[in-house]
């Protein structure tokens, strides 16, 4: 196959959230993954203040290292929201053209892309924000839709809604950081009385978790006044908004991925339990630093280095064949396209098992899991079905009726 | 015209090339330093001399050729040149890449730029002028001549400091009318965002204060502050016109004192509306000549607050009590965790270190808080009650601030407390570690006598079994040294079940001082490296339950050997 016939892909990572560096490693391991016979991987960086760039010196990983600085190598690309274009234009200022008011300014040079993957974590990527933007832009891309991203990506709204589906799920009280205004007759002790008056939330030990943010970041457990005011206020540095679940004594998390079929029907991976490195609730460092990034020299791997246990042998059958259950519902019911990772929390009490959150793009895109799966899917191929899924959505998408003409402005 | 032969312009040519390429490479390397040495001319000189940073490889070969140069003829001269300098070429090329070796690489700044461009200028000039006398000083003889040309060469190689000294000096009046320039920008932004500016200075734990009171305020109100020790007026200038923003309410301006009038100078830059003095100590007494000079320095920025401000200072230091009572504001507040002081605004007590971290209570205005926090030692409660006061002095409610020193975490090194398995403390290369789970406290960063005491204080009172101490002893403190380390040795006796003593540098002061103190022979152990106590620790000594604490680490004593 020649070059010109591979498809352009524009992998898409970084970006403006928390999670910034665990997507850059998951969109980095997803270029490795690629077939590149039939692939040809454009990488696309976004930093953390929101701009876009590309390169092959994105690659490597030491590049990084030279933030700021490095990005001058770059080429600084924009996705237009103008349908038709489909590809990037270069943001280059050199460019202008020789005497543009006698000759015109030149056109951007525009990049060819055929498909788009967003590889990011957490805010402006997995929420549906940049699925708004290639919505706009008509163009095909990998995973979610806007409304099933940011329904994802909300803990509390998502819980809701599934809630009404009949999916179990833990009593739950969502906080405005609006609430914490003294102004407006809010602060800490109204917060907190709202908080412990809510059905469910009268006693300790409590969880709270920003409502849209992933990746362990923000996360507080709280066993008495003092800890509950600390995780307060750790919430509140990074979202606007928080949620607060009970802690249960003994529980197991569980985990499963979803992936879109080649038809209506999704299919389900194994399920993992994740290990948290002192028991507990997992860290930040748990899930992205431990699994291979502590020693220097080795590359953090991402989700992918995290200590699990998959396919766990001594889980009770009837709890594996309940979360595949669970999780294909899920996907359906909220509308998901890609790869999902679901993860269900079992109480080890009350014998029943929750839906925690769903990560509609998670780290290392849940490849781990389906490389253990029956049958097995490899990472590779995976990347090919969801490219070839998104391509087909974005035709069928492309030939629905749009224009009806101007008839109610020149009504006669 | 004098006439010289072709090999002897051939020759000339060859060595002035060199000498410039050679130039180029040297400068950017002595600018590494220059730029470490915050581009003042006689740091860099004591810098200089100090380490001997002259060039010690070009200027012996070129002696070569300038010797043969009184025996040697034409193309074989040529030849001898060509092989000399070429080896020199490859030698200076071959040394460390100041943009990329060291710990703090060249950055090349504009300021960077214009120095090395101005040197490069000059070194040329000198050069010319110096090649033309030595053209018609040579008086046609081409032996004097190239005798001559070997000789600059060598002068020339060695002057290369010179010249980045005057260029420095030459570029002064405008780089100061450029700063000027920026710190007018930096005035006028603040003007437009005006928020209320919280200056904050003192002898030590300025960064540490500051970094909690912007945590503190930010919880309420968006809170602008410059990261890391960023504390000089350029500095700061640089951060303002940078990343301030319209939405900051709040400005937390870190201000060291660097000479008397320095701080003077930055609340012209930021006029402080509020302040905070945490300390008046004897860091940098030889700077300053004295302690009143210290003072005086540091009061610059209870001076700059205004009569409807807000003071806050440390109770606890006769220095810093003086200067509230010298300067008033409207709101003038005390703090410390003196039990025995009456005259205290908010006061510390019943403080316990247990093993996740520091339980205290609070007394402000009529109110006790209780509060808890992750940070240890008597130093760093100090920073924590000190933004705690001023937080609550300008409208954050105590519950806010107590929740976000409930969330504060310890810098890496500086007291960290860290729980795990024995296996935590080294890397044991296959030997399996002792099992079971120790406390480490971590304090390997840059101790002082104070930040000492203050950790076998919490070694002291932390629950747990067997207390083992880990340290090289102090450095820096001239010749209190020997005094000091035998000092806090002596009291490390009283809380130690075991001390492991590292390297040469303090040894006999602390084994003095162990003696003194009463530990008994077997209470103490020597060994030549960090690495390898550890070791010792991890493989033999330690049993489940175990405090080991880590005070200071010399690393940096072996590193940064200067070779030109």
């Amino acid at each position: 196959m020649t070059n010109s016939e591979r498809k352009r892909i524009a992998v898409l990572f970084g970006g403006r959230s928390v999670e910034h560096e665990i997507s850059i490693i998951t969109g980095l391991q997803l270029i490795e993954a690629m077939d590149t016979v039939s692939l040809e991987p454009v990488p696309v960086y976004i930093t953390t203040d929101g701009r876009w760039y590309t390169g092959n010196e994105l690659l490597r990983r030491d590049f990084y290292k030279g933030l700021p600085g490095c990005l001058s190598s770059l080429k600084e690309v924009v996705l237009m929201p103008i349908p038709g274009k489909g590809g990037l234009s270069v943001l280059s200022e050199k460019k202008k053209g020789l005497m543009p008011e006698i000759f015109g300014a030149r056109e951007p040079d525009l990049i060819p892309v055929d498909v788009y993957i967003p590889a990011f974590h957490g805010s402006y990527g997995e929420d549906g924000c940049v699925q708004g933007l290639f919505e706009m832009a008509d163009v095909a891309y990998v995973g979610c839709n806007v409304l099933s991203a940011s329904m994802g990506m909300n803990k509390y709204h998502c819980k809701m809604f599934l809630k009404s589906h009949d999916i179990p799920v833990l009593p739950a009280v969502l906080i405005d950081k609006e609430e914490m205004d003294p102004a407006s007759g809010g602060g800490l002790k109204a917060v907190k009385e709202r908080i412990l008056s809510t059905p469910g939330l009268e006693s300790f030990p409590l969880f709270l978790k920003p409502a849209s943010l992933g990746s362990s970041i923000g996360l507080g457990k709280a066993r008495n006044d003092g800890e509950l005011d600390a995780a307060i206020i750790e919430a509140f540095k990074y979202d606007s908004a928080l949620i607060v679940e009970p802690c249960l004594d003994e529980k197991m998390e569980i985990n499963i991925s979803v992936m879109e079929g080649d038809g209506p029907a999704p299919r389900a991976s194994v399920v993992e339990i994740p290990v948290a490195e002192e028991g507990g609730e997992l860290t930040y460092e748990d899930k992205y630093i431990r699994g291979g990034g502590k020693k220097s020299g080795s590359l953090s791997q991402g989700m992918a280095g995290l200590t699990r246990i998959i396919d766990p042998a001594d889980l009770d059958p009837k709890y594996k064949e309940l979360a595949r259950e669970f999780g294909l519902k899920i996907f359906k019911l909220l509308g998901c396209s890609g790869t999902a990772r679901i993860d269900l929390m079992l109480d080890l009490k009350g014998d029943q098992l929750y839906f925690n959150e769903i990560n509609t793009l998670p780290g290392s895109m849940a490849y781990y899991l389906w490389a253990k799966s029956d049958p097995v899917v490899l990472y590779t191929d995976m990347i090919s079905h969801i490219i070839g899924r998104a391509e087909l959505r974005c035709r069928t998408k492309r030939a629905l009726e749009r224009k009806i003409g101007f008839k109610a402005l020149f009504k006669q | 015209m004098l006439s010289y032969t072709l090999p002897a312009v051939l020759i000339v040519s060859v060595v002035i090339t060199v000498a410039l390429l050679v130039f180029r490479k040297r400068n950017l390397r002595y600018l590494q330093y220059f730029q470490q040495e915050e581009y003042e001319n006689g740091r860099f000189l004591n810098w200089y001399l100090e380490n001997r940073a002259w060039d010690k490889v070009a200027s012996p070969l070129v002696l070569i050729p300038l010797l043969a140069a009184f025996f040697f003829k034409d193309w074989l001269m040529l030849l001898l040149v060509i092989i000399i300098e070429g080896i020199l070429l490859f030698l200076v090329f071959a040394e460390e890449d100041p943009l990329k070796a060291g710990k703090l690489t060249l950055k090349m700044t504009d300021r960077v730029k214009r120095i090395h461009r101005l040197a490069t200028m000059f070194y040329i000039v000198a050069y010319a002028v110096l090649t033309v006398l030595a053209y018609y000083g040579a008086g046609g003889v081409e032996t004097n001549f190239l005798v001559a040309i070997l000789v600059i060469q060598i002068l020339l190689l060695q002057s290369t400091p010179l010249w980045l000294l005057a260029s420095n000096a030459a570029l002064d009046p405008y780089e100061k009318s450029l700063q000027e320039n920026f710190a007018n920008q930096a005035r006028a932004v603040l003007k437009e965002i005006d928020p209320t500016v919280i200056g904050i200075t003192g002898s030590y734990g300025k960064t540490s204060t500051k970094i909690l009171l912007k945590d503190i305020i930010g919880a309420v109100y968006p809170t602008f502050s410059t990261p890391g020790s960023v504390n000089t007026y350029m500095g700061v200038t640089r951060k303002i016109r940078e990343e301030m923003k319209p939405e900051h309410k709040f400005a937390v301006i870190e201000m060291g004192a660097y000479y008397e009038g320095s701080i003077k100078r930055m609340c012209s830059l930021t006029p402080p509306r509020c302040g905070i003095v945490t300390t008046v100590g004897l860091a940098h007494l030889e700077r300053f000549g004295s302690q009143e000079t210290i003072y005086r320095a540091k009061s610059e920025l209870a001076q700059a607050i205004p009569e409807d401000g807000v003071l806050v200072v440390n109770g606890d230091n006769a220095y810093t009590r003086k200067m509230a009572r010298e300067f008033p504001k409207k709101t003038t507040l005390l703090y410390g965790l003196d039990s025995d002081s009456s005259e205290l605004d908010a006061r510390m007590f019943d403080i316990n270190y247990g093993e996740e971290g520091t339980s205290f209570k609070v007394s402000f205005r009529g109110e006790v808080h209780e509060g808890f926090t992750r940070l240890l030692g008597r130093p760093m409660l100090e920073n924590v009650l000190g933004a705690f006061t001023m937080a609550c002095a300008v409208g954050v409610p105590p519950e806010v601030a107590l929740a976000v020193i409930r969330n504060a975490k310890p810098e890496p090194n500086r007291l960290e407390l860290q729980r795990g398995h024995i296996g935590i403390l080294a890397h044991t290369n296959g030997t399996p570690p002792q099992d079971g789970n120790i406390i480490r406290l971590n304090d390997a960063y840059n101790s002082n006598p104070v930040g000492f005491g203050a950790a076998l204080e919490v070694l002291a009172q932390i629950p747990g079994g067997r207390k083992i101490l880990v340290t090289p002893g102090m450095i820096e403190l001239g010749e209190m040294q020997f005094k000091e380390n035998k000092e806090c040795a002596r009291n490390a006796a009283s809380v130690c079940d075991f001390v492991l003593v590292i390297g040469d540098t303090n040894s006999e002061a602390l084994l003095e001082g162990l003696k003194e103190g009463g530990l008994a022979e077997d209470g103490y152990r020597r060994f030549s490296e960090m690495k390898e106590a550890l070791y010792f620790l991890a493989t033999e000594y330690c049993r489940s339950g175990d405090v080991v604490l880590i005070e200071n680490d010399l690393p940096d004593l072996y590193e940064g050997v200067v070779k030109f």
